[in-house]
């Protein structure tokens, strides 16, 4: 008999915003989707480096030819940088998480990394070639499957994630979600972004604001439904900074995620056969970094009472959800299943 | 808590497949599996219907199975293989079929009537493969399918395990038997033997054996098994002492008979290994006589082109057929079946 190996299992989130790892080591790092390559050969020089990732990469941003991978979901056919970019940021993330080390050493690294389930939809195959030889075994889910999984809501459960660039419903019915378990919407994050700086304009046309502004202002003070109190905000006009009071704004663009994700809630549910479905209402799971706007869980709760109540609960930890139950899998997952997918 | 934990066993497999399915390019294409889900819920209620028809002939142990597709509690979850998973037919049922098709079941009043077909491995598990890359799994289904509509065609009601490229386990397989209350159950597979010469034609009951060569085949065969060592041994041991045995037996005795007498017209060079007892893992859980077929091998190149001719799966089938009739028939001489 031969000395057990040892194996490092790591759980990653590739997110269209931000990106996390989990591993079996107890590594746990958040990244920014970002991968910029220099644009020319002055900006090579200056930023002093073939790729750039995260932070980084979005920082030097004007220097670069920037990309966020799996943005809209897709590696689009024949674009060899997009699957180039979801390559650097797996690379970059599994890095971050020990990975190299492990591998010099001898370990065997089995990762299994939730993507946007629209991802999945669009080109698995792509995905994966552009995924290869990064780790011993690889195994790619969709991101609700790998927060389902996490949570334990593999039966009369609905996951809802909410993210930057997509909306992803799935539907759980205690097997691997198919397509017809699944909904994805494009309102998200961005859109509540861009219509919020759409607003703000509209009624503030001197304030001079950036989108990133307007998606800090988001993330700490977006609300759905009353809020006590007012939104306010800092831009300059003319340069000097002034104060803007928001609150209707931000009531209006936050407020806009309720109607589609509602719909796409009931339909789900409906699909369900009957005798389930209030167990599924009152198993809905609010993800993604979008579940954290003020009164978001209660006004989707509320919803719910037209067809006859349920019970929304937010996620605590949104960032790790998604990276904590691929790290479940890859750990519960017995050794010859993982050997279906060495190479 | 068992059912959780087998939950999750289960949902973690169907992700497997799907990724091992990409990885080899295997196409899964949603609309496909949709239509096939419709059809097979349709073909579940008729088994309900065919079972509450016939119920009263069934003088067999009571068992508690639920049909209900739904994962209602611990027992249907693990007893009841996932929708992807859940058994075809080959055909529809004679019994709906008013307008001169196949016989109709009420004429058909004997002990085997409803056969389960189980066509060896599947998804991730290939089983063997020919050294130009022909796979057991793919040869299995083939004539598993072929087999259902000869036998559906001649009045019995044929039951597959699989009727796609997905991964079952041994345990599934029996238990499904055993849902269906099928009369018997055939396992087909193919061999492979290290000696490139040999073709060689065998058919398997549940048993001990001695031979070495055997237990590496069974070994070999039971790799898709969910038991541990320590339940299968248990298992095993239970079922050797069963009146089971001598049913299966015969049942393979008339099997490998008519396969070997269709066989030897064709193809002459096959060698009769005869009936022989082995522990396979698929034969375990099974309530009726269940055999275990190899029905060819793929480690020969001759025979690996043969069995990568459909006429030659055809005539395969058709063999098969002759030994379900042939045992039927033993057990009822004054049936008459089809033509
Ligand atoms: N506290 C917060 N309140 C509201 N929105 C937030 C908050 N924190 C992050 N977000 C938004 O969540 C989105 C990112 O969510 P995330 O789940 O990381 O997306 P993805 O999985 O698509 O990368 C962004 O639109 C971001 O603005
Ligand atoms: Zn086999």
């Amino acid at each position: 008999m031969t000395a057990q190996k040892e194996v490092l299992n790591v759980g990653v989130d590739l997110g269209t915003s931000r990106s996390a790892v989990s591993a079996s080591n107890g590594a746990r790092h958040l990244v920014l989707s970002y991968v910029g390559w220099p644009l020319d050969m002055v900006a090579r020089r200056v930023v002093k480096r073939d790729v750039l990732i995260g932070d980084e990469a979005l920082d030097q941003r004007l220097m670069l030819d920037l990309y966020r991978p799996l943005e809209r979901g897709l590696i689009k056919e024949g674009s060899e940088r997009e699957a180039q970019a979801v390559r650097e940021l797996l690379k970059h993330v599994l890095s971050l998480a020990g990975v190299d080390e492990a591998r010099e050493s001898g370990a065997e690294v089995r990762a299994v990394v939730g993507v946007p389930a629209e991802a999945m939809r669009v080109n698995k195959q792509q995905l994966r070639g552009a995924m290869e030889g990064l780790v011993d075994s690889l195994m790619i889910v969709s991101e609700p499957f790998a927060v389902a999984y996490g949570l334990e809501a593999l039966l009369h459960a609905l996951i809802v994630d909410i993210g930057a660039g997509t909306t992803d419903l799935c539907v759980m019915n205690g097997r691997y979600p198919r397509d017809e378990d699944q909904k994805t919407l494009t309102v998200a994050g961005d859109s509540i972004d861009e219509q919020l700086i759409q607003l703000v304009r509209d009624r503030y046309p001197e304030a001079n604001f950036s989108g990133h502004m307007a998606t800090s202002w988001k993330e700490s003070g977006g609300f759905v439904g009353e809020l006590s109190g007012k939104v306010m905000v800092t831009a300059p006009v003319k340069g000097k900074p002034t104060k803007f009071d928001i609150t209707e704004e931000m009531r209006t663009a936050c407020g806009g995620l309720i109607p589609p994700v509602v719909e796409a809630m009931l339909d789900l549910i409906s699909r369900v056969e009957p005798e389930y479905q209030p167990r599924v209402r009152g198993n809905v799971i609010l993800t993604g970094g979008s579940s954290q706007l003020k009164g978001l869980g209660a006004a989707l709760q509320d919803s719910l009472q037209e067809v006859g109540g349920g019970k929304v609960r937010v996620v605590k930890e949104p960032a790790f959800v998604g990276a904590d139950g691929g790290l479940a899998i890859a750990t519960d997952a017995p050794d010859s299943d993982w050997e279906t997918l060495a190479g | 808590m068992a059912h959780a934990k087998s939950l999750r066993r289960r949902v973690l497999r169907e992700a497997f497949e799907e990724n091992y399915q990409t990885m080899h390019g295997i196409a899964a294409p949603s609309v496909h599996r949709r239509r096939r889900m419709r059809r097979l819920s349709r073909a579940t209620v008729t088994v309900a219907a065919v079972a509450a028809i016939f119920g009263a002939t069934y003088v067999l142990a009571s068992r508690q199975f639920s049909w209900t597709p739904e994962l209602a509690d611990a027992k249907t979850v693990l007893l009841v293989p996932p929708p992807a998973q859940r058994p075809g037919r080959a055909a529809e049922p004679a019994v709906t079929d008013a307008s001169g098709g196949p016989m109709a079941r009420e004429v058909l009043p004997f002990s085997v009537r409803r056969v389960v077909i189980d066509p060896g491995h599947g998804g991730m598990h290939r089983g063997t493969a020919s050294a130009l890359g022909l796979q057991e799994k793919a040869v299995t289904l083939d004539i598993a399918q072929r087999l259902a509509a000869l036998l559906e065609a001649s009045g019995f009601d044929a039951i597959l395990t699989r009727s796609t490229d997905d991964a079952l386990s041994l345990e599934a397989r029996g238990e499904l038997a055993n849902a269906v209350e099928a009369d018997i159950f055939l396992s087909i597979h193919i061999n492979w033997f290290s000696e490139p010469t040999v073709r060689a034609v065998e058919t398997f009951y549940l048993g001990p054996t001695q031979d070495k060569e055997l237990q590496r085949l069974a070994a070999r065969e039971n790799l898709d098994s969910e038991m541990a060592l320590g339940e299968f041994r248990h298992a095993l041991e239970r079922v050797y002492a069963g009146v089971r045995r001598s049913e299966s037996r015969e049942l393979a005795q008339v099997v490998q008979r008519e396969l070997l007498k269709s066989l030897k017209t064709i193809n002459p060079w096959v060698e009769d290994r005869g009936v022989k007892s082995a522990p396979f893992g698929v034969l375990i859980s099974t309530q009726m006589p269940a055999i275990l077929a190899e029905i060819g091998c793929l480690s020969n190149s001759e025979e690996a082109q043969l069995l990568d001719r459909a006429d030659y799966r055809q005539y395969l089938a058709e063999a098969l057929l002759e030994g379900v009739r042939s045992y039927a028939l033993n057990l009822n001489p004054n049936l008459n079946l089809g033509s």
